[in-house]
């Protein structure tokens, strides 16, 4: 897949944090879209596709917190490094593999987030937005991957992707 | 070679996570410098198009939300005017009626007509006033403008009026400048009559018709109408004569119930 692909992705994460993020939030849970792209392209993709992804990613999710852009550019390589070599332990093709380590990743992002952003708080912070974020994306990502997998079948998916 | 290859290719797989780490340490250390520098392209390059339609929605949204405000506003404020012109209607008909004085003998209950029926022209009325304010049935009801029927029925807070412009209403008439006698009723094809004027009478169109008292339920001098044609053929003995009702039937409001004084 080329670059630009890759660039619309981050295009993608831009326009999603500015307006699709505070239209589907509700009581202070919101999707984390960024990250489920960032595991997909992961569980798809190569090691350093995935990695370089997710740095830029990191850094684009963050413009709006300098302080906190380097943590966030840290954090999001880590979970795609982490997803790549979880799936080259799992079947690939697995939507429960695929689905589970995908829901991890949301979850430990949002507790890296929650983590960096929200240090004050933590584990009511964690409770109140990051395990119920999680969720909300995880339900997100569980629909997302159906349809795909209806649409191409998983191995076409992957191969699209 | 292949050993040869393999360790470049981790070396090389070992450099960008390398990289990697350093520029994200770079931007978590020097926070002012480049991830300021980073963030300011980023939201001028990346996030501005968004920016710009968040902010367009943000305005339609706005833009909808005054929308349904003004709208709201403006029809309390419709309404306002509407209750506001109708109580100048109303003012100005309690002024034409202040100084309406009631024949002699007789004091004047005012009373609002509450509804009104009748198919082509309104027939009977109803008003706000009955036994409890002392309205009895047969009393006769006037406006400013003349006579207007009489009480046909009463409840304890309500009375029916039976108007000058049913059919079944018959009324004992004099011409008040001829003193000619006859009986004013109401029909559907011609309007208001009084049919049994003799031909030789001096009736002329914009005379005036009265009650004559005769009969007892309506005192004399009240205005029924005014002569607008006088019809009469060869045989017929008696004229027919049309009037133009004194009063608007079709804008009945405020009424008077007369009352014999003292009763």
């Amino acid at each position: 897949m080329s670059i630009i692909a890759y660039f619309f992705y981050l295009v993608l994460i831009a326009g999603f944090q500015v307006i699709l993020r505070p239209l589907t939030s509700f009581w202070g849970v919101s999707l984390n879209l960024p990250i489920f792209i960032v595991l997909t392209v992961a569980w798809y993709k190569s090691e350093l596709t995935a990695v370089w992804f997710a740095f830029f990613a990191g850094i684009v999710i963050s413009a709006g917190t300098p302080l906190v852009m380097g943590w966030h550019a840290l954090a999001m390589p880590v979970l795609a490094w982490g997803t790549f070599h979880a799936r080259v332990r799992l079947n690939i093709d697995s939507p429960a593999a695929r689905l589970s380590v995908v829901f991890g990743g949301i979850l430990l992002h949002n507790i890296l987030t929650v983590a960096i952003s929200q240090p004050d708080g933590f584990v009511y912070q964690l409770w109140r937005t990051g395990l119920t974020g999680a969720v909300y994306t995880g339900l997100l990502a569980y629909l997302l991957f159906r349809l795909r997998d209806g649409l191409f079948g998983s191995r076409r998916a992957r191969a699209r992707f | 070679m292949s050993w040869i290859s393999n360790l470049f290719s981790g070396y090389w797989r070992k450099l960008h996570f390398v990289i990697i780490i350093l520029l994200a340490l770079l931007l978590a250390y020097n926070d002012d410098g480049v991830s300021g520098a980073v963030s300011n392209g980023m939201l001028s390059v990346l996030y501005y198009p968004f920016f710009k339609i968040q902010h367009s929605i943000d305005d339609l949204i706005g833009v909808k939300k005054d929308n349904d405000e003004l709208r709201a506003k403006l029809a309390d404020a419709v309404s306002r005017v509407s209750m506001l012109e109708e109580a100048a209607r109303e003012n100005i008909r309690l002024r034409s009626i202040l100084g309406f004085e009631p024949p002699t003998g007789y004091t004047l209950l005012p009373a609002e007509v509450i509804a009104v029926s009748g198919v082509k022209i309104p027939t009977s009325a109803v008003l706000n006033r009955g036994l409890k304010d002392g309205v009895v049935t047969g009393l006769p009801i006037i406006n400013e403008e003349g006579l207007i029927g009489k009480v046909i029925s009463v409840t304890d807070y309500y009375s029916t009026v039976q108007l000058l412009t049913d059919p079944a209403n018959r009324v004992a008439v004099r011409v008040a400048e001829s003193r000619e006698m006859g009986i004013a009723k109401y029909v559907m094809s011609r309007g208001l009559i009084v049919d049994n004027i003799p031909v030789r009478g001096d009736v002329k169109p914009g005379d005036q018709i009265l009650t004559s008292g005769l009969g007892g339920l309506y005192p004399p001098g009240l205005k029924v109408g005014t002569v607008i044609a006088v019809d009469h053929s060869e045989t017929d003995p008696f004229s027919q004569v049309r009037l133009a009702p004194a009063a608007d039937f079709n804008s009945l409001d405020e009424l008077f119930v007369l009352r014999v004084k003292g009763r």
